[in-house]
């Protein structure tokens, strides 16, 4: 790559850091808001009806309930710059390192489930395109619509019902780590992996398709093909690469859809994922928890997006020239 | 005429669209939402009706008659507590409308208004509307309607006020982009020039055209509100039981699923096909406003 | 090896049809021509008129799965239309290349300069990492770019747009090329862009002894560079003739029109440019009737009814009649017929397909000899 060009996306990318850092504040300020602003005491929220008044009292000075609550932001920020999101009232461990024990479940469901779509979706919507009005892309194009239409947890249900009960192939529910089994591990993640990344093929091989449909009708391929190239190559470099732009912010855009929905998933498999511990903690109304996952998914999708608009400029030569 | 300086005006393509498949194509979505726009109207019948419509309780418990399959007297079958399906799925029709009618509600009329205001004055007010929404968006709307719900606490107002309210930065984008590419054309700009009050010049002039890419999109957007309310109920959290829901029914028939699937059916088929229903709407109306569409 | 009057390209009878809603639009009609190694042939008509379809024919560049290209293109002995896949691909690229309109669409735009010369190199020629570098040097400074090492590293959108036609021509030419197929490949360009470009297509012709097509809307930017010229009209050939010939003594209408159109230095300022009134046709189905006829200052109730055929032209002095002056038309000028029918629409003020006489303008229908 030429210096000059790196450089223009690296400063291209620069250039929008305090930007995120300004929202990545304001989400900080949102999550910490969210257990300052209870209605009542928050210690008495915190700790429920039947703690005694000496837990209250040492949880109200443990918050600085006393404090103004600018100072206390400031500390609690502070502590988490630090990797220190608290300490759960309900289960007596650090926050963090709950997140921590979960999170290698949740990264890799979901880094699974984006890369079967994605391949997928990439291989259907270069087909759809390629052959656009014809059987196949008529069918794929009514059958995303379906496919869109169900819901992540009721596909779940359906995979759970043919796979696990009916077939017996893949366990329903549990999580098997890769360090002990691989194999178990794969059988682990398929199904929870498609459940969560249906819909994301759909939406991805939209995308594309149409993208790739404008692009196929450029004089561009027609210049390529004058050139002599092969089908694959003029699909691959110059069709797929121009029409991938969209595809890589929707991807960008789908990840916070893939973390929420890991959420629903990872209840229905019973894995011991961030997104079940979301859901555990609410129900046992461990909002300490409940606060410290809130800041690290918001602040993950941030920087998730920022990753993927850099990398936007890293692909198309005109954008990290900074025209157009 | 001179002669034109003009590209060629057949641009032959490795796969242009096919102009001939496409007169087919046309016809089977004109189809197509004609069977969604039916569907909708019956599911809002049944959801209004609910009360009135000569139905079983739906919460009548009868444990002798669990688990069975569609039959004269339960005509969509029976849950694994003997409750009638056909009358569950037509009230749970009633709350899945009521949550994401509400919920759409409130997140057009106070996204389109601070969309239309923040494209039409532009400047600071827009940079805020922005930033907020920014925020609002990082988190994935179910974590943060789960985080909220776990703060105020389940009920059919708080779970539809919650998702609408943080649906708003949706809709104000969406209305934000469309005033911004309206207010370019020249006759905003005459009635701004010619004296008509700030404001009331972005009502008269703009809102006829943002309310059809709104409502293509707020139809889409109801069947995600569905998905989402029938997401809590799977995780046991929308509104309490025993009322019912699609999602709570979906949720509920999981027990069963080793013996039968009777009970996962009906509110199985009426969520996929009401959600279906509103997409297909919501892009024959987007078809209908952006004409590039027809390729997309 | 290669004699002078080597036949490169014979087109027979091609005809390009779409299927659409509204029946088969036919696109190119009916179109034969030869070109010889070396010669250029000039490819003039309005947008519509079916040139680009005619270039994209010839290199079965059709894509549109509804279109229909019959006929016969036999280049270096033989027929396109019918060889296997394969051998097209050898064929597209290394014995004929084909260059656009406009660079920033038909050069890739996420691909640098240097790979979009060297995928070419390496499909046809084989050649390897360095050998593919120093032929593209060689290629970007024989069409005259500057610092050539240098814009082998550029994005297309990096370059001036003069400079982005020449790197278009220099990819094309990158396997040597027997043909060069050039559409519109000035129209982006300002006028003295256009002459440079022009005059490197041809320098480049004459050293590699190349045939070229270049297809054009404006017959100033084939005048004294073709051989000969093929004016066509809703997909038919309505003239063709040598250049020289053509300009100065046209027989179809249509190019008289075209060329009472064309701006010249010896006009004096002020001086209204003919039009011609309307715009071309979209034939639809076969033609029954001279499709220029609504527009032409000549029509009688002969042209509405009955299609004309190329002719060749009787009065002609050139010797090879197969390549000599041929026209489609009942009433041409020069002729006492075409005079006729002209001063008979004159007098009646319209012409017999109802267009007022008013519509050409004080000098635009023709002055009979």
């Amino acid at each position: 790559m030429g210096n000059d060009l790196v450089s223009g996306a690296l400063s291209r990318t620069i250039r929008r850091v305090p930007r995120l850092a300004l929202t990545l504040l304001a989400v900080s300020f949102l999550t910490f808001m969210l257990t300052n602003l209870l209605p009542g005491d928050p210690a008495l929220t915190l700790l429920g009806e039947n703690a005694s008044d000496e837990q209250i009292e040492a949880l109200r000075l443990d918050l600085r309930l006393d404090e103004p609550l600018l100072a206390r932001y400031v500390q609690w920020l502070g502590d988490a710059f630090t990797g220190d999101l608290g300490t759960s009232y309900r289960t007596g461990q650090p926050v963090t390192e709950a997140i921590v024990e979960r999170l290698p479940v949740t990264v890799e469901l979901g880094l699974v489930s984006l890369a079967m779509s994605l391949v997928v979706s990439i291989l259907l919507a270069v087909w759809s395109a390629y052959r656009a009005g014809g059987v196949v892309d008529r069918f794929l194009t009514t059958a995303s619509f379906g496919l869109m239409a169900v819901p992540n947890f009721l596909l779940a249900l359906l995979l759970v019902i043919v796979f696990a009960v009916r077939l017996g192939w893949l366990p329903a529910t549990g999580w098997v780590r890769f360090s002990e089994d691989p194999i178990g591990n794969m059988k682990s993640v398929i199904l929870p992996a498609i459940a969560l990344g249906a819909n994301e093929v759909a939406v991805f091989m939209r995308v594309l398709r149409s993208d790739m449909v404008t692009t196929l009708r450029q004089d561009s391929i027609t210049m390529a093909r004058s050139k002599g190239l092969s089908t694959r190559r003029i699909l691959l470099f110059h069709a797929f690469r121009p029409s991938s732009l969209s595809l890589v912010t929707i991807v960008g855009v789908q990840v916070g859809a893939i973390i929420g929905g890991s959420v629903i998933i990872e209840t229905m498999f019973a894995l011991p994922g961030v997104g079940r511990l979301l859901v555990d903690s609410i129900a046992e109304r461990d909002l300490i928890t409940v606060q410290g996952l809130a800041l690290v998914i918001g602040v993950s999708v941030i920087l998730v997006n920022f990753l993927t608009d850099s990398l936007y400029s890293f692909i198309d030569p005109r954008i990290r020239d900074g025209d157009r | 005429m001179a002669i034109g300086d003009v590209a060629p005006a057949t641009a032959p393509t490795l796969a242009a669209s096919p102009t001939a498949g496409r007169r087919r194509t046309r016809r089977r979505w004109r189809v197509s939402t004609v069977l969604g726009v039916g569907w909708i109207v019956l599911v809002l019948v049944a959801a209004v009706g609910a009360d009135v419509l000569p139905l079983a309780d739906p919460n009548a418990v009868d444990a002798k008659s669990a688990l069975q399959p569609p039959s004269s007297d339960h005509w969509l079958g029976t849950d694994g507590l003997g409750r009638d399906q056909l009358s569950r799925l037509v009230h749970g029709a009633q709350v899945s409308m009521t949550v994401s009618v509400a919920a759409v509600a409130i997140g057009v009329f106070v996204g389109g208004l601070l969309g239309l205001t923040a494209g039409y004055l532009r400047g600071r007010f827009e940079g805020l509307v922005l930033g907020v929404s920014d925020v609002v968006l990082a988190f994935p709307g179910l974590v943060l309607l789960l985080v909220l719900l776990a703060y105020v606490g389940r009920s059919l107002v708080a779970i539809s006020v919650i998702i609408g309210i943080l649906s708003i930065p949706l809709y104000a984008r969406v209305a934000r982009a469309n005033t911004l590419s309206v207010t370019e054309h020249e006759y905003v700009r005459a009635a701004s020039v010619l004296g008509a009050t700030r404001l009331l010049g972005v009502f008269r002039e703009v809102l006829p055209n943002i309310v059809l890419p709104l409502t293509a999109y707020a139809f889409v957007a109801l069947g995600r509100v569905i998905v989402l309310e029938g997401s809590l109920a799977f995780l046991g959290l929308s509104v309490k039981p025993p009322d019912p829901t699609w999602g709570q029914m979906i949720a509920d028939s999981k027990r069963h699923i080793s013996d039968t699937l009777w009970p996962l059916i009906p509110a199985a088929s009426a969520m996929f096909f009401t959600v279906l229903a509103l997409s297909l709407i919501g892009d024959r109306l987007r078809r209908t406003i952006d004409v590039r569409g027809e390729d997309a | 090896m290669t004699s002078p009057d080597e036949l490169l390209l014979e087109v027979v009878d091609v005809t390009t049809s779409f299927d659409t809603d509204l029946g088969r639009l036919v696109a190119v009609d009916g179109v034969s021509f030869r070109l010889h190694r070396g010669e250029t042939l000039g490819v003039v008509g309005e947008s519509g008129s079916g040139k680009s379809v005619l270039a994209r024919s010839v290199l079965r560049l059709v894509g549109d799965r509804n279109a229909q290209v019959t006929g016969r293109v036999v280049l270096r002995g033989s027929d396109v239309l019918k060889m296997p896949d394969r051998e097209l691909r050898r064929l597209r690229g290394g014995s004929a290349a084909m260059i656009f309109q406009d660079p920033m669409t038909a050069l890739n735009g996420t691909m640098r300069i240097g790979s979009q010369l060297s995928e070419s190199l390496r499909e046809h020629l084989g050649l390897r990492r360095r050998q593919q570098r120093d032929a593209s040097i060689e290629l970007l400074r024989s069409v005259g770019i500057p610092d050539a090492e240098r814009q082998l590293r550029s994005y297309p959108h990096q370059l001036s747009g003069g400079m982005r036609q020449r790197a278009m021509i220099a990819i094309a030419l990158a396997c040597g090329p027997d043909l060069l197929i050039a559409d519109e490949p000035t129209t982006a360009l300002d006028v003295t862009m256009q002459r440079q470009v022009l005059d490197l297509l041809d320098r480049q012709r004459a050293e590699r002894s190349m045939s070229m097509m270049l297809i054009t809307h404006d017959l100033g930017v084939v005048a004294g560079r073709a051989d000969s010229i093929m004016v066509m009209y809703a997909g038919r050939i309505v003239e063709r003739a040598p250049a020289r010939r053509l300009f100065t003594a046209p027989r179809h209408p249509y190019t008289d029109g075209l060329l009472r159109s064309i701006p010249r230095l010896s006009d004096e300022p002020g001086r209204e440019l003919a039009t011609i009134p309307g715009s071309p046709p979209i034939v639809i189905g076969g033609s029954t009737a001279c499709s220029f006829a609504p527009r032409c200052p000549r029509a009688q109730a002969r042209c509405l009814n009955e299609l004309p055929l190329l002719v060749e032209d009787a009065r002609t002095d050139s010797p090879s009649s197969s390549d000599g002056h041929a026209y489609a038309c009942f009433y041409p000028l020069g002729t006492e017929s075409g005079d006729a029918a002209l001063l008979g629409n004159r007098r009646a003020g319209s012409t017999a397909a109802g267009l007022p006489m008013a519509a050409f303008g004080p000098t635009g229908d023709g002055v009979p000899t």
